[in-house]
């Protein structure tokens, strides 16, 4: 059976024609056929060889890159299919070759052969570089979001500095003169205009500072009756694509009936998803079927309502636990170590509090609770 | 106060003065107060653009200069002065998280940078180190420039006299070169040594070496 398909395979190309051997072969996409029925490779051009391996005609395919009915990747089996059927589309989408890490887009149509059987013809082309393109810009663009609000903060701080650094040197040089003049000798008559410049300036570092506070005081976060739900919703709509790309399963365990919390939605939106994402970078070598997060919202002790950020990652040893909230902290690569510290202030500010206790089942859990809107007295 | 003053018309005496480009009034006011409180000789301008008008080649001492200013920045007015070939050497005055920028001005020949808030002593040290440099490099220019003059004084023959004694040629093998007697070209080496201004074979040639380099 498998020699006769070598054999008419072999006469097929020959009957192709050899300039079409030599187009097909010079693609770049991998191009194969293969008897819809059985899986037998018919035909391959060199860029699937150099893929599946240059033995690959004639062979079931087990294919690497290309989408096999045994893990359900079409939605008609196309071993079922029938020339009547034909030709028709089997498969449009993307695979990842695990061993390489490269991405194929792949499409498959169902076609009738030169001897009247089914087959799928297949091609597949190497997408990784444009896929890593998009990825990039995405993340980037996530990243400018989420740390819009900090570079406000983080310009001010740059700000204040500078300005305040002007009087403050200005006094210093003023000073500083004074001395080496008195040093040598002079009088008050010439020393003293300078002096009061120099206590000119400190006052313009008071109003500065001054200016700063009031700025301080606007922004400072809006609280107002805020559904739990609605938090949840939109920090993790935020987060879903990236749980998905990284194979993890999102739960969310939201208890009925939950009071309104008093609180600034966008600001405890960013505790949650920098929360979630720890979860799962925490989760990167968890076996798959592990790779579940959890959140799960219910009501705390007394006027607080609990929110509980679960992973079933690494854990966090006992000396990580203590420097969790210190600023600069971080266990991981490319982490900053503020997110932690900063979601502790958020929370605090809210009357919360924002505790983290290892998950019984493997794992961490982080805790923060928000006061419900009733508890607050205007 | 007296030896301040006496250290100050030192300055002016050599020349050297302490220039400042700070478009902070409280700063630049305080900056000359300071560096005049140690007898230094300084001149102030409240932007680049100022400066920039002011200055001409005679100019001599070093510049302290504030990396951050509306209109035309510190590193711009640095860029321009270099473009102009002026020796003068700069310590930029930076503020807070301007490190970078210092660093790439440093990388394009500035002499120093300092940041602010900064210890008086650091900067008066930094500042005395450039004038200091300063008047040896504006020694050495202002020989270069003697030289090269003197040079230029020179006939034809001397200075192919010139160019064979530097080469280390005897006053036999110059004459064979040349095609001219002993005796002249004992002639033209005295006149060369006249015109050159040196009196020893050795310091003729450092002078004419160190000039071309």
């Amino acid at each position: 059976m498998q020699n006769a398909d070598i054999q008419k395979t072999a006469v097929m190309a020959n009957s192709a024609g050899e300039p079409l051997a030599a187009v097909l072969d010079g693609l770049e996409a991998a191009v194969y056929v293969v008897d819809a029925r059985n899986g037998v490779i018919l035909f391959a051009n060199r860029a699937f060889q150099a893929l599946h391996g240059f033995d690959a005609v004639g062979q079931v395919l087990r294919g690497l890159v290309v989408p096999l009915p045994e893990r359900g990747d079409y939605r008609v089996d196309p071993r079922g299919i029938e020339a009547p059927d034909a030709p028709c589309e089997l498969f449009d989408g993307e695979l990842l070759q695990p061993r390489t890490g490269h991405w194929y887009h792949v499409r498959e149509q169902a076609v009738l052969w030169v001897d009247g059987r089914v087959v799928r013809l297949g091609i597949a082309t190497d997408i990784t570089d444009r896929k890593k393109t998009a990825e990039v810009a995405r993340r980037q663009e996530e990243r400018i979001a989420r740390t819009a609000r900090l570079i406000t903060m983080g310009e001010m701080a740059s700000m204040l500095a500078h300005e305040l650094n002007q009087p403050l040197s200005a006094i210093a040089n003023y000073c500083n003169g004074c001395a080496a003049r008195m040093q040598a000798g002079a009088g008050a008559e010439e020393l003293l205009p300078v002096m009061r410049k120099a206590a000119a300036q400190a006052e313009r570092a008071g109003k500065i500072i001054a200016r700063i506070r009031a700025f301080v005081k606007k922004s400072e976060p809006r609280r107002r009756a805020t559904p739990v739900a609605a938090i949840l919703e939109e920090a993790l709509a935020l987060i879903e694509i990236d749980a998905h790309r990284r194979g993890i399963r999102l739960s969310v365990e939201l208890a009925p009936g939950l009071p309104d919390v008093n609180a600034d939605q966008i600001m405890i939106e960013q505790v949650l998803l920098n929360l979630v994402r720890n979860g799962f970078d925490a989760m990167k070598d968890a076996l798959e079927d592990e790779r579940v997060l959890m959140v799960r919202a219910r009501t705390g002790g007394g006027h607080f309502v609990e929110i509980a950020v679960i992973d079933r990652g690494h854990g966090i040893s006992e000396e990580g636990m203590e420097r969790l909230f210190q600023p600069f902290a971080t266990t991981k690569d490319e982490g900053m170590g503020m997110g932690l510290a900063i979601c502790r202030s958020i929370i605090e500010f809210h009357d919360g509090r924002l505790t983290v206790e290892p998950n019984p089942e493997g794992g961490t859990i982080f805790t923060f609770t928000l006061p419900i809107e009733e508890t607050v007295s205007e | 106060m007296s030896e301040a003053k006496t250290m100050r018309e030192a300055g002016e005496a050599s020349g050297q003065l302490v220039f400042i480009v700070d478009d902070d009034d409280a700063q630049r006011d305080s900056l000359v107060w300071l560096l005049e409180s140690h007898g230094h000789a300084v001149r102030a301008f409240p932007d680049a653009e100022s400066f920039l008008a002011a200055w001409d080649g005679s100019f001599a001492g070093c510049l302290l200069l504030d990396v951050r200013m509306p209109g035309m920045s510190g590193l711009e007015l640095f860029e321009e002065l270099a473009r102009r070939h002026c020796a003068l050497p700069v310590i930029f005055i930076t503020g807070h998280g301007d490190v970078p920028m210092a660093v790439a001005a440093l990388k394009k020949g500035a002499a120093d940078f300092i940041e602010k808030p900064f210890s008086a002593e650091e900067m008066l040290k930094m500042v005395e180190n450039c004038l200091a440099r300063e008047s040896e490099e504006r020694k050495h220019r202002r020989a270069r420039t003697d030289t090269a003059q003197r040079l230029t004084q020179l006939t034809t023959r001397e200075r192919e006299v010139l160019d064979l004694i530097i080469a280390g040629k005897l006053n036999k093998q110059i004459a064979d070169v040349l095609g001219i007697s002993i005796k002249t070209v004992e002639v033209h080496r005295a006149r060369v040594m006249d015109k050159m201004g040196v009196s020893t074979l050795a310091s003729l040639i450092r002078r004419v070496v160190s000039a071309e380099l």
